[in-house]
Order: C-alpha cells, then structure tokens, then sequence
C-alpha cells in the first residue's frame, strides 16, 4: 500500500494511528487545585501546552509509523549515460602466469604465480582500472582456458564486477585455450539482452588460436547480428614480432596469433587490436578504449529497497527526548512544592 | 487532655450584646427578671415580690419623697441567645487537609457547648444553594451535637460549583441574637462573602477561615501543571516558572488580603485555621475579643 509515496510493509498497524489522540485526552497528571481562579492567565503556557500535546502526538505517531514499516520498494531506473556494454573475456591459459613480457627480460625464466607481475595480475590491474573509470558501463565476464566460462552476466553491479576480476587473477591457470568458444558465449551474453547502446567484447589473451570453420562462421554471424564491436589485447610474452607486420617467415605467417587477427579482421565489424608489450602500453590501450567506447548509452539502475523507518525513529526520538526532559523538570517542581 | 479523649471539647463564649427574650439563659439579658445584674426599683405593689423588698432603699425614698411607698428591687433576667453554625459543604471543603470529618468536628464542638450552657444551635448547611439534608432549625437537644455532626460527614458531594448558598442559608438565620459561625475555605468570589456578611450584619459573625495546605493552591514549582478546579472542575494547565508562581502567590496573596479587609469592614474578626479546630482555639478566639 502507498501512502505519503512510501510503500507500507504492514498497512493495517496505521490503523492505530488514532491513538496518537490519545495525550489530548488525558489528564492522569491533574492535580485538584482549591481554586483555579489563583492560576494566572498565561498565553506562553497555552503555546508550551499545545506543543507538548502535538510533541507527544507525534511521537505515538511517528513510532505507529515505524511499526507499520515504511520503505522504498526496490525499482528500476532507467537513465541515460555515457558509455558502452564490454563483455571482459580473459584467457585463463597457464600462459597467463608467465610474467608479462618487458624488454631486456626477454623471456619468462620462471612461473610467477602468485607474483605480482604476471600478465594476469596486470591484466587484472589495468582492468579493474578500465571498470573504475566507467561507472555508467555495464559489464559481462568470460573466463576461458578449453571452455569458456560466463562468470558474470551483464550487470551494472559494479562491485560484483570488481570481484570478479579479482577472483579471476586468483590461483594457477589451466592448459588449453579456447578463444572460439568464449567469443561465441560473449555473443551469446548480449543475444540474450536488448540493445542498450554500444556492445563492446574486450578479449585480453596472450595467444591466438586458429578456429575451426564452423566456429569461424558462427563467430562471424553471430558478431554480426548483435552488432558488436571487438578489441584484442594481445599480450605479447616475447619481443617478437608484432601482429600487424608482414613477414616473410613462414612460421611468424603461421602463428595462431597471426591467422586469429586476419580472421578478426576479416570479421565485418569493428575491430581493433592492441599489442601489448609493457605496462605502460597497456594501460594506453586501456585508455584509447576507453575514449572510444564514450557512446551514450540507457543506463539502467536497480535501486534497492530502502527502509524508511530511521528518520521516524529520529524523530520519536530526539521528541521523547524533549518530552521526558520536560516530564522530569516537572517532577522536580512537584516534589518542591511537596517538600 | 488525653485522659479527656472520650469527653467533647467545649469552649467558653460571650454573647457582646444584651439580649433581649423571656427565656432564662447565660447571656445579658434585657428583659427584667431572675437575674443578677440590678436593673432598678419598682413599687412592692406592682411588683408584689417581697424577696425583694429592700428596707432600706424604700425609708430613703420615703423620706426624700413623703410618700408611703415599699420599693422592690428588680433584676435584668440572663437569656439564651442561638449558636449558627453554616457550614460550607462545596467541593471546595472536601480536598485533602480540608474536609467534611473537620468541619463535622468543628459542628460538634460548637454544638455541645451551646446546648451544654443553654443555648439554642442551629445548623445550615449551603453550598451552590441551601442544603437541605443539612439543616437545623435552633434547639436545645442534647442529642443534636452528634446528629449535627453525622449530617455533615453523611452528605453528598455537592451537586454544583459555587458557593451561592451563602446567601440563602443567610436567609435562614432568623434568631434575634445569635453567633453566626461561617466556616468555609473562603475560596470563592468576594462578593458573595460580601453581601452575605452585609445580610448577617446583626449578628456576631465568626468566620472560620480553612486555610488549604500550599500544595492544594500551588501544586507544583515547576514544569507542566495540569490542574482542576476542585469546584469546577475546570481544567488548567500551565508552564509552571518562577515568574508564574511569583504572580500566583501574589493572587493568592491578594485574595486573602482583601478577604480579612472585607471582614475589617464588617468589624468581623476571622480565626484562620488549617486543622481542626480546637475548644481552646475559640476559647482564645473569644477571650482576645473582650
């Protein structure tokens, strides 16, 4: 039930409210006066007695208020703001655990788990940035080594979000990779949603793979259909040679990497890759996303339940407070004139 | 006076004026008869009293007058006078420190010593109007002190407010020579005390004056005072503080103030009291007035 725009969890206990009547028809503390004509004529008393009745008043009705349950129903709002939806799939390929690739430390001489500069952690690091910077964004999280896991489900949740790239740089990294499968549940994610705005997949691996053709066309459909839009951050674990160049080496032509960025390119939607090789390039590429993805986009919020009861508690509170003051001056007066 | 406890307090009066009336009583009379204040000669034989034959005034008139007189002596005959007692039974009267059981007490004490020196009581009870469950005409009954009594501690609350019965039961009073005792808590509009000692102004009024304990005229010091009128019942409240209870004293102050001027003016001397009254206090009372 609403009443005063304020939803009632037990209406039926303002049913009482009557009884917030009930200091204007007492009169326990009358005291028989031989005459009342002695009494003198006093217009502030009247002012001090009206407020002491509405005071009292306010405090039966203010703490039936409070009994009846006052909240704010958990909603839906719907605003607009800036931004875009980013699916985060992480490899979560033992891969990952090497420490990321910064030049004159060529190769990873030893598995850092549990370190702080595996190219999870920093993953992690640069992400949790990306999502903080975004407050309007709503973001999906995958998971993926031989199957792709769909940790998260789109969601303005920030903090769930925070979590989940938290936990998702905890412990060791599984063997296989499969980027195909975790591209299609990325699509799968947004399939499932209306069109809000701008639908980002943000892949961060460290590997390509080549698909099978099967995977390749469902790829190509689906990120079609849903109007995706795709960024690669490749984390490159040697100072080879970049994606983007032509070589004549048949086995660099021959990478998975190579051959996954040719089919993305070929991919007909938005693509961009960024290889990484430093911190500091990664957070660049972070950061050109981001000034990319800046679309306006229907935000929509789940405000949820907020119990209104604290202020009538303050209220009955801070009234009862003024009331026993004046209850206990008043009995200090009685028992002096006992005296 | 403990070993008294059992025996009715009395007290002892005088009657101020001379009364006039046939019946033998205490009090100075003006009528001739039994008595022993002298009042003058009279012939033997029109007189034919001859106890009171005096020898020697007759042979000093005779000689002074040649006639053949007998003088006798005659006396101003003592006389009863009637004790009134009006009783104020408004609610007033039955708060607290002030109450019925002290004025039947009070009603008692001022019955048995009328009856017990020969004079008459009466008893008029008055509260908004006359009471009539509580009224006696003047007798000399001995049994009448307790019943006086026992009628004002039976009688019921007053049916209304106020205290206009005073004039009624002023009405009432219809002895030549009487004391009047008004007992009452004079809480009340001066007026009406006013115009009922102007209507009893023949006769010796002595106010009693039941002075309520403070608490039942100022009940608190301080904070919020709801209060009713013990009459009324009318209610008001106020926020008690110095400055008001300054103002309420001074009311009260005032009032009684122009209450023992309003006596002055009748040349009425009231006996203030909070309690019972006692014999000796009237005794006093009574003394302090010759």
């Amino acid at each position: 039930m609403t009443f005063f725009g304020l939803q009632w969890a037990l209406p039926t206990v303002l049913l009482l409210l009557p009884l917030a009547l009930l200091p204007w028809f007492t009169h326990n503390q009358d005291k028989t006066v031989a005459w009342s004509h002695f009494v003198p004529a006093d217009p502030i008393s009247n002012v001090i007695g009206l407020s002491l009745k509405i005071l009292a008043s306010l405090v039966v009705a203010s703490l039936i208020f409070t009994l009846a349950g006052p909240h704010v129903p958990e909603k839906k709002v719907e605003r607009v703001g800036k931004g875009a939806e980013v699916v985060i799939l992480v490899d979560r390929s033992r891969s990952m655990d090497d420490p990321f690739s910064t030049r004159g430390k060529a190769l990873a001489v030893n598995r850092t788990v549990g370190k702080g500069d595996s190219k999870r952690r920093i993953a992690k690091k640069y992400l949790l940035e990306f999502v903080d910077k975004r407050p309007d964004n709503r973001f999906g999280f995958v998971l993926f080594s031989d199957k792709a896991l769909d940790l998260l489900p789109l969601t303005y949740n920030k903090k769930s979000v925070v979590a989940t790239i938290n936990a998702s740089a905890l412990g060791k990294g599984l063997s296989e990779t499969n980027i195909a499968k975790a591209m299609i549940k990325a699509a799968e994610m947004y399939s499932k949603e209306d069109y809000h705005g701008s639908r980002t997949v943000l892949l961060v691996s460290d590997g390509g793979q080549e698909f099978s053709e099967e995977d390749k066309q469902k790829i190509t459909e689906l990120y079609k259909v849903e109007n995706l839009r795709l960024y690669w951050i490749y984390m490159r674990s040697t100072t080879g040679l970049s994606i983007e160049e032509e070589s004549e080496d048949d086995s660099w032509k021959n990478t998975p990497e190579k051959k996954l960025h040719k089919f993305f390119k070929e991919l007909a939607i938005p693509y961009r890759v960024f290889e990484i090789e430093s911190v500091k390039s990664f957070s660049e590429a972070i950061d050109t996303i981001d000034e990319q993805q800046d679309q306006t986009l229907i935000v929509e919020e789940i405000v949820p339940r907020e119990n209104k009861t604290e202020p009538f508690f303050w209220l009955a509170l801070i009234t009862m407070l003024a009331l026993v003051f004046a209850q206990f001056y008043t009995a200090w007066g009685v028992r002096k004139a006992h005296d | 006076m403990s070993e008294n406890k059992n025996r009715q307090d009395e007290f002892s009066y005088r009657y101020p004026h001379k009364v006039y009336g046939s019946l033998p009583g205490v009090h100075h009379g003006k009528s001739l008869g039994t008595g022993d204040s002298f009042a003058g000669f009279s012939d033997l034989f029109d007189y034919p009293d001859p106890r009171r034959l005096d020898l020697r005034a007759s042979i000093r008139d005779n000689m002074a007058t040649g006639n053949d007189n007998y003088l006798v002596k005659r006396y101003q005959q003592r006389s009863p006078i009637t004790l009134w007692m009006m009783a104020d039974l408004s609610r007033s009267m039955a708060i607290s420190n002030v109450n019925h059981e002290q004025l039947a007490n009070l009603t008692q004490l001022v019955a048995h010593s009328a009856i017990g020196l020969g004079d008459r009581f009466a008893l008029a009870g008055f509260d908004s109007g006359l009471r009539h469950d509580v009224y006696m005409m003047p007798t000399r009954q001995r049994s009448m002190p307790i019943i006086a009594a026992d009628m004002i501690r039976d009688a019921e609350v007053a049916p209304a407010a106020g205290v206009d019965g005073l004039i009624h039961a002023a009405n009432m009073i219809t002895s030549k020579h009487a004391i009047v005792f008004l007992a009452s808590d004079f809480c009340c509009d001066l007026d009406t005390v006013d115009k009922a000692l102007r209507q009893l102004s023949r006769y010796t009024v002595v106010p009693i004056v039941w002075k309520h304990d403070d608490v039942n005229h100022l009940p608190s010091h301080a904070g919020w005072t709801e209060m009713c009128d013990s009459e009324t019942g009318e209610r008001r409240s106020i926020w008690m503080r110095p400055s008001i209870k300054k103002r309420w004293k001074q009311t009260m102050d005032d009032h009684f103030e122009q209450l023992t001027n309003c006596f002055m003016r009748h040349r009425v001397r009231p006996l203030f009291t909070d309690g019972d009254v006692t014999g000796e206090q009237l005794t006093d009372y009574f003394l302090g007035r010759k």
